[in-house]
């Protein structure tokens, strides 16, 4: 029993450190939006050839890896520019897509491709034509 | 007093088992739909420290243990919910015992251990700053080698759950194992163990996890234990990982030789 005692203070103390750890980065969901359109303003600024989506759970080590295969076979990628034509933000759950021609865009096959790789876009930035940044929101999945 | 014949090669094939209680083989990937891999690992396994209950005892005949396996791990994903995965251990081993007039003397095998498949079920939560699941993961192992003197596998099949628990940040990553297997075979002790690893994710492409392990059997040996693994992804399809595990704490049943260090070394790709 002293053993299983061990193994549970150590596993509570574990827990309990980390949650506080990602709770304390947490912030308030305005706060969370505003700093993501700034990020993606900085980012985007004079870009046409490149669109920019909040991804929800893209923050793992290995979700590069998933996503540049799903997202990679679009046929409005482009794979030229970035590696696969696409860049992961992991900090931030941001996903940079490399697009061949922002009207060639399929929002939907988009979404598709990343939830095929296991995380839920939410939102895609796009520069509109006069220069100004547009969101459009993506319907969670049924 | 004539000392017992040390009754090592029960321990040995049971501790042997219990150290891979893990089931994920390659953490979070393959986690998109069709995804499929394969990882091989060397493991070695040693141990020269003899104990009596939880107490070390000096062991003069300087009896010890090694074992070398080379695992052969494979992975199917349908959806990141279902996955399956499949486990097929190889054995060299070898111990040096004592007989009852004290002499002593070395025992090889080398054998199929029991292969384990896995059903991994997964719910997933995917949050601006986070993802995570809770699952269970339905398993079965399949009898391997007699192995002869030193035994590798007791040839049942057995039945084991497990219920998981993962949250991971771009930085910090949690999880958590609780498993319980059902032995089929007459005469070997059912066993639970908790698995608890943190993770900090350094780079893009690596991360270092401190895991921490406790093992207990039906008979009353336990076993705590813990140690850094180390994961590198080359490229997104080769991914390595080093692992190296001591006892923090540790009780057998009788007398025995202690699980001692290992150290696995793998290399795994994904598609």
């Amino acid at each position: 029993m002293r053993l299983v005692t061990i193994a549970l203070c150590c596993a509570l103390a574990a827990i309990g450190i980390t949650v506080q750890a990602q709770d304390k980065a947490a912030e308030s969901a305005a706060d969370g939006l505003a700093r993501e359109r700034t990020t993606v303003e900085s980012r985007l600024s004079g870009q046409t050839n490149q669109i920019i989506l909040a991804v929800n759970g893209l923050c793992c080590r290995s979700c590069a890896i998933g996503i540049g295969k799903k997202v990679c076979g679009l046929d409005f990628v482009d794979t030229n520019s970035l590696p696969r034509g696409v860049k992961v933000d992991r900090k931030n759950s941001l996903l940079t897509v490399s697009v061949k021609n922002s009207e060639m865009i399929d929002p939907e096959s988009l979404s598709q491709a990343i939830r095929k790789a296991g995380y839920d876009p939410v939102r895609i930035y796009q520069n509109s034509d006069d220069g100004t940044l547009k969101v459009t929101d993506i319907p969670a999945a049924e | 007093m004539k000392p017992a014949r040390l009754r090592v090669g029960w321990l040995l094939t049971v501790t042997a088992c219990l150290a891979h209680a893990d089931q994920p083989i390659m953490n979070e990937v393959p986690r998109w739909n069709g995804g499929y891999g394969a990882q091989v690992f060397q493991e070695f396994r040693w141990s020269s420290d003899l104990l009596r209950g939880g107490t070390a005892v000096p062991n003069p005949e300087k009896l010890r243990y090694e074992k070398r396996i080379t695992h052969l791990e494979g992975i199917y994903t349908w959806h990141k919910s279902i996955r399956v995965t499949a486990k097929l251990p190889w054995v060299q081993q070898k111990r040096r015992v004592m007989d009852a007039d004290r002499a002593t003397r070395w025992e090889r095998s080398t054998g199929l251990d029991d292969a384990r498949l896995a059903l991994p079920l997964r719910r997933y939560v995917n949050q601006p700053h986070y993802s995570g699941h809770l699952g269970v993961v339905p398993q079965v192992r399949f009898g391997g080698d007699d192995g002869g003197a030193f035994p590798i596998s007791d040839g049942s099949t057995d039945y084991g759950f497990s219920v998981t628990f993962e949250r991971e940040t771009s930085g910090i990553k949690i999880s958590a194992d609780l498993s319980y297997w059902w032995e089929q075979a007459s005469g070997e002790d059912d066993e639970w163990s908790i698995d608890i690893e943190i993770g900090w994710n350094f780079h893009d492409r690596g991360a270092i996890n401190w895991e921490t392990e406790y093992i207990e059997e039906s008979d009353g040996s336990e076993w705590l234990g813990g140690g850094p693994t180390f994961f590198w992804n080359f490229n997104d399809v080769v991914l390595g990982r080093i692992e190296y595990k001591f006892a923090l704490d540790e009780r057998v049943r009788g007398t025995d030789l202690a699980q001692g260090d290992a150290l696995r070394i793998g290399l795994g790709a994904v598609f």
